[in-house]
């Protein structure tokens, strides 16, 4: 069973909540070296909101700082689904950490929301939605997307690590 | 006496100076509007400065006292009357005209403007140097000093006593002995040395656009300290995740895309001081630029460094967060929970665009330190 199969069961286990009542649902699998973890806040008959999805991995435990960057750079050109095309905006080769973000971010009057994917050696990879308005620190938002959206992306960014 | 054209130039001037007041926080946000001549001076069009000349009539077609007209008839003017082709423009007229300023106008006029304090220098006037000024004259020296108006008049003091001057012909020849000549005079001044620190993130998160809001801002900071201090010393750092000590040209040129890391500049910074700029010795001025999106763990290191090693050495450490297409990071909400908002020492602001250059310098000068 792969890691996407494991998560499809899960979804169907879980069944359709609007809301979760203590405010949200983790989805956890893991096959051989992969652990797929996602905070759900939402889940519809069409889609989800995850407040962040994360895959760990230890085949990423001893990367180097250009593996991690070459990471990033196939993810963005993968990642052409989402709200906004996301391209790599930071990579501290050093530290092994490559920071990829909505680009351009999507921008209401004086708020801006964008996805946000970190790649770190050690091997994790984290996505979240976060909206930034003046004056005001910016905040983690649950990123909506549909059902078809959300197991494919589980799958490329499993993919992107394999 | 005073000469008119002198009194005219004064007063040219002087609606010059005002006009420049009046369009100060346009300058400031569009600095491409100022071109550079020079070390010392600056090009600004002065918009809708009305200058006086003369209107000249069409010869031949009569005037006031010539020709058969009765009294009442209107003069000059007619006799054209085809019809004209093509229509009047729809955009209103410029009349933009150029002026060279010299910096240290610019400054004062900057000063005016945004009421900044003059600058009190920390404790350094202790420190002594020796200046030469032109202050004297005397009857011999180099021809290069040579001091015509003095050498003129004393010529004419001479041919006045010896009744050798014709008014009606009046012919001013010098002779040797009234040749008279600039001198200087040694004098012992204080001298205060500052230096002004800028630091930049060159991250890859830092645009172009945000660049050039810095680029600008560091003109008029450059504009006024210069204008305070003789001698002041310009360096530059910029940083990513590393940071190293650059040149002008490529503090304003170079786009990295290496992560944020805030401490690596103030290390830098540290470094700089300790070996070529000793506290005791002089006024140190920090300007830090970033949009603030300092990679997590970074923000207690840089603030650590900032309170225990550039705080104490400074006069006036500035941080200016840049707007990034992202929002204003939160670096600045970092400094301040730790430090306050009227701390002595730290200011703080926040640069939206290019239209918020003019109240950030204000608040950057506005201490008087």
């Amino acid at each position: 069973m792969t890691i996407t199969e494991k998560i499809i069961e899960q979804l169907e286990g879980v069944g359709i909540q609007t809301d979760f009542c203590n405010g949200s649902h983790t989805l956890d699998a893991t096959v051989d070296e992969t652990r797929v973890v996602c905070e759900l806040s939402a889940l519809g008959s069409l889609g989800c909101a995850f407040e962040h999805l994360t895959v760990e991995s230890s085949k990423l435990a001893d990367a180097t700082g250009e593996r991690v960057q070459e990471i990033g750079a196939a993810l963005s050109k993968q990642l052409t689904y989402l709200l906004e095309p996301i391209a790599v905006i930071e990579a501290d080769a050093e530290e092994g950490m490559v920071q990829l973000r909505s680009e351009p971010p999507h921008r209401v009057e004086d708020s801006r929301s964008y996805y946000e994917l970190l790649v770190r050696r050690g091997g994790e990879l984290r996505l979240q939605r976060f909206c930034k308005t003046n004056g005001v620190a910016r905040r983690a938002v649950p990123a909506s997307v549909t059902r078809e959206v959300f197991l494919r992306l589980v799958g490329d960014l499993v993919a992107a690590v394999e | 006496m005073t000469m008119k054209i002198e009194t005219d130039q004064r007063r040219f001037r002087q609606i010059v100076r005002g006009k420049i007041r009046e369009n100060l926080r346009k300058y400031i946000a569009h600095d491409e509007m100022i071109g550079r001549k020079g070390r010392d001076l600056v090009s600004i069009p002065v918009p809708h400065l009305d200058v006086p000349r003369f209107r000249y009539g069409k010869n031949g077609s009569g005037g006031v006292g010539s020709g058969d007209g009765e009294e009442g008839t209107p003069i000059a003017g007619g006799g054209d009357d085809g019809s004209g082709q093509g229509q009047a423009g729809s955009d209103p007229g410029q009349h933009i005209l150029e002026v060279d300023v010299s910096l240290e106008e610019l400054a004062e006029i900057m000063a005016q403007e945004l009421e900044l304090p003059r600058i009190e220098p920390r404790g350094r006037d202790r420190i002594t140097q020796l200046k030469a000024r032109y202050n004297s004259v005397r009857r011999t020296g180099p021809e290069s000093l040579r001091h015509f108006k003095r050498t003129y008049m004393q010529a004419l003091r001479r041919q006045i006593a010896s009744n050798s001057y014709a008014p009606h012909r009046p012919r001013i020849v010098p002779i040797n002995e009234d040749r008279r000549y600039r001198s200087w005079q040694e004098v012992t001044e204080p001298e205060a040395a500052a230096v002004v620190i800028y630091m930049m993130d060159v991250s890859g998160s830092m645009t172009d656009d945000q660049k050039e809001i810095v680029r600008t801002e560091a003109f008029w900071i450059d504009t006024w300290l210069s204008n305070q201090y003789d001698g002041i010393e310009v360096r530059y750092i910029i940083h990513d995740a590393a940071a190293k000590v650059v040149d002008e040209e490529t503090f304003y040129h170079t786009r990295e895309s290496g992560g944020t890391r805030i401490s690596s500049a103030y290390k830098a910074c540290a470094e700089l001081l300790a070996e070529e700029y000793p506290t005791s010795d002089w006024n140190i001025y920090c300007f830090q630029f970033s949009d603030g999106d300092n990679w997590g763990e970074d923000n207690q290191q840089s603030i650590d460094l900032l309170r225990n090693t550039l705080l104490p050495a400074c006069n006036l450490f500035c941080y200016g967060q840049v707007e990034s297409p992202y929002g204003s990071g939160e670096y600045i909400r970092a400094l301040e929970s730790i430090f306050g908002t009227d701390h002595e020492k730290i200011v703080l602001s926040e640069i939206e665009n290019k239209d918020a250059i003019y109240d950030s310098i204000k608040l950057f000068l506005g201490t008087g330190k």
